[in-house]
């Protein structure tokens, strides 16, 4: 048991000093926010409506979305800015509502007293006021902390480390361990927050200086704690890039560090730990970010957050270019190359060697009792069921496949990537789009169908190099050994050794490295 | 003359006259009583002359300042305020209560303490009994004690009260009243007091001026407005409490 939480508590200073940060960062910017305006909205009703209407808008926008939304919002940007503004946006209104609602709640009479005993109107509100709206305050402070701290562990697809960086990987790579580390430790971390912060405010109520000064200096720890690995962080990070510095001349990457970026699953952990390898053995400093929503990915990197990573032909073609006509693989990677260039100045550095493509796939099974071998054949089989990715069923394929191939009835269950496999397996769904590298196909023994119409388009993974990154030539210099190197067969089995072995990414790379390494001397 | 009010009156938006011409005076150390039914402009008169409310017309003048040129917050801690259902600050100890104004005014802590003790022995509170109790934690006639206090607790000149012992049972009213009496005899004060209640009125005040529909429709003594009613509404007013007195007096005879 000590065994498997020592990689989650090596990793906990640096998410939990992350977490800390944003959602007590964003906590203190909402309040500076939601308390002045809270105070001018009881005072005030034509601005309370629109205040309140505003920050309810934000608080119906599901916290996954409004953290992504941010990144294109702010130019691009990912890491602590996107988060940090979502979630401050996150805090306004339980604090907003509860100070206008506790400030209306004192009673008139009260208020009548201030002004008669010869209270100005900064006295009322300082002295007597806000004192008497306090419980109400906190209570509305309280909540969205909680909200907050647990909001911030959705960070991780836009590139901020936090608690969330255990979940998504951990559901990736199916180590419940890691899921169940992230949940307990985010849980806990609100738990604390929430109870000092109770603390506080019945210190305050019974007006207990000493009690309320301790749970304050507490929080206020805290606060420094969260910020310290920052600290220590950005000086590590100073003594790195002088001793970088000393070596521009002969490294060749500008003495800047190489930022790979990675999406939220296996193959793309296992493609940014070689890329890491590599780039490190050329003399290249190396920083990583996981886990990115599919399009936050591409946003970093025509920001220059991002330096490299690997995307699949088809999700450019199809998301990015909006392209929804087939010319066949050989033109459409010249397409992609040239509109990269031309409209983002992103450089394609070249294709891996495999493709990583949706897939029909069903049971084998399945494929003997119906006399299945092509897409063609599901339509015969009445109420089928269809399991896909989310971003799947929204895309131009899915129409393409849906009126090609009859299967209009058919029923759709979008889930995680991680799941889509076992569910086939069960039966709980008919088909999945598999994608054609995962080692669950050939371990769950499942049959990919034909595409006789090429409705599917191909899904070469193509390494990308951002504008900035495009003019340090060492970096596609250290990387070019890897184009055309992995094939599909390969890739497969470094999937397989993570989802069905599972063994660590670091390992899968390794393996997927000996197989190559004639390349690398 | 503590004050001197002229021709106030008070429209409201919509063209409502709340007060209309209202005029009376106050000398030191007397009691004027404004008496009426609810909604005759008596308690929007005694907020007019601390400012909660602005006159629409008229003059008040306070020691023979026109109040109108003066800041209305530095004008309140120089009046005392008690209201109805004593107003007191829920998240404030009793002496935190009393010592608001003094510490508005920049009363030093030693003054304000010695104050606070000698207006709780006054209001016939124990000190060291009652100084940090919140207000929770009191009846009602020790809540409007303690608002008393707090009226007092700057030593105005005059002291303004909107119905002080409206929410009280009688035998409390009745010694608060004795209380104020006592208060005024000790310390000086002029005071206006807004009541409802005729019988109040004659047993308090100095002088009495009853309101009807905004107008002020006799000013004069107890004893004045008991011989010489003005009209038939005083008449009516001063009915209540001649035949309960009667009555008290023939059950005494009786007994």
């Amino acid at each position: 048991m000590m065994e498997a939480l020592a990689q989650p508590l090596a990793l906990l200073p640096d998410y939990l000093g992350g977490h800390l940060r944003l959602s007590l960062g964003a906590m203190a910017c909402g309040l500076l926010i939601a308390l002045p305006l809270g105070v001018a909205a009881a005072r005030n009703r034509t601005v309370a409506g629109p205040a309140l209407a505003i920050a309810g808008i934000f608080q119906t926008i599901p916290a996954l979305a409004l953290l992504a939304l941010m990144v294109p919002l702010l130019g691009g940007r990912i890491g602590f800015m996107p988060a940090f503004a979502a979630l401050t946006l996150y805090a306004i209104l339980p604090v907003l509502r509860n100070t206008i609602v506790g400030l209306r709640g004192v009673d008139p009479v009260v208020r009548e007293a201030a002004r008669g005993v010869g209270m100005t109107r900064a006295q009322s509100l300082f002295r007597v006021e806000l004192p008497l709206a306090l419980p109400s305050i906190m209570a509305g402070i309280r909540t969205a902390s909680v909200w907050v701290i647990g909001a911030a562990t959705l960070a991780t697809p836009v590139g901020a480390a936090s608690l969330g960086n255990y979940i998504f990987s951990g559901l990736q790579t199916r180590n419940w361990t890691l899921v169940i580390f992230g949940c307990v430790a985010a849980a806990l971390s609100a738990l604390i927050i929430d109870g000092l912060l109770k603390l506080m405010e019945s210190a305050a109520a019974r007006r207990r200086a000493g009690r309320a000064l301790v749970s304050g200096a507490a929080l206020a720890a805290i606060a420094a704690m969260a910020l310290m690995p920052a600290g220590l962080f950005a000086g590590g990070g100073d003594v790195r890039s002088a001793r970088n510095a000393l070596h521009a001349q002969t490294d060749g990457f500008g003495g800047q560090p190489v930022t790979i970026g990675a999406k939220a699953f296996t193959e793309q952990y296992i493609l940014a730990g070689l890329m890491e390898g590599v780039l490190r053995d050329a003399g290249a400093a190396v920083r990583r970010r996981d886990n990115l929503g599919s399009t936050v990915a591409f946003d970093a990197l025509i920001s220059g957050e991002v330096d490299v990573y690997v995307d699949y032909s088809g999700t450019l073609w199809a998301t990015l270019m909006q392209r929804e006509d087939m010319p066949g693989r050989h033109v459409m990677l010249a397409e992609i190359t040239s509109w990269m260039w031309t409209q983002h100045g992103v450089l394609v550095l070249g294709a891996l060697g495999f493709e990583n493509a949706y897939g029909i796939a069903v049971s084998r099974e399945l494929a003997a009792r119906r006399a299945l071998s092509s897409i063609t054949d599901l339509s015969a089989i009445d109420g089928i069921s269809i399991g896909a990715d989310s971003e799947f069923f929204a895309r131009a394929e899915w129409s393409g496949l849906r009126d090609t191939y009859g299967l209009a009835r058919a029923r759709t269950r979008a889930m995680d990537s991680t799941f889509m496999y076992t569910a086939v397996r069960d039966g709980e769904v008919d088909a999945i789009t598999a994608y054609t590298t995962d080692g669950r196909i050939s371990a769950f023994d499942l049959v990919i169908l034909d595409d006789p119409a090429g409705i599917l388009p191909p899904y070469d993974a193509l390494v990308l190099i951002s504008p900035a990154a495009a003019r340090r030539p060492a970096i596609a210099q250290a990387l070019a050994p890897l184009l055309n190197a992995i094939d599909a067969e390969a890739m497969r089995e470094a999937n397989g050794v993570v989802d069905l072995e599972r063994r660590a990414v670091g390992e899968a790379v390794e393996r997927l490295r000996a197989r190559l390494d004639p390349r690398f001397p | 003359m503590v004050l001197d009010v002229q021709a106030l009156t008070k429209t409201f938006p919509g063209g409502a006259v709340a007060v209309d011409a209202a005029s009376f005076t106050v000398g030191e150390g007397a009691l004027l009583a404004l008496v009426g039914e609810s909604g005759c402009g008596k308690t929007t008169t005694l907020k007019m002359i601390n400012r909660l409310l602005e006159p629409s017309s008229g003059t008040v003048r306070f020691k023979g300042e026109d109040i109108a040129a003066l800041n209305p917050v530095q004008l309140r801690r120089r009046m005392g305020w008690v209201m109805q259902g004593d107003g007191l600050f829920p998240h404030f100890t009793v002496a935190e209560n009393i010592a608001v104004t003094p510490r508005l005014a920049g009363w030093d802590a030693e003054r304000t303490r010695a104050r606070i003790a000698v207006l709780l022995e006054l209001v016939q509170l124990d000190p060291s009994e009652f100084e940090d109790r919140y207000p929770a934690e009191l009846s009602g006639g020790q809540r409007q004690r303690v608002g008393l206090a707090r009226a007092l607790a700057a030593e105005p000149p005059l002291l303004l009260m909107d119905e002080p012992f409206g929410a009280l049972d009688p035998i409390t009213r009745d010694s608060l009243r004795e209380d104020v009496q006592a208060l005024r005899a000790r310390l000086g004060f002029a005071a206006v007091m807004v009541t409802h209640d005729m019988a109040e009125a004659l047993l308090l005040a100095d002088e009495i001026a009853v309101m009807r529909a905004g107008r002020i429709v006799q000013l004069g003594t107890p004893s004045e407005l008991l011989s010489n009613p003005a009209d038939p509404y005083v008449e009516t007013l001063l009915a209540t409490p001649r035949r309960e007195a009667e009555r008290v007096a023939a059950l005494s005879a009786q007994g």
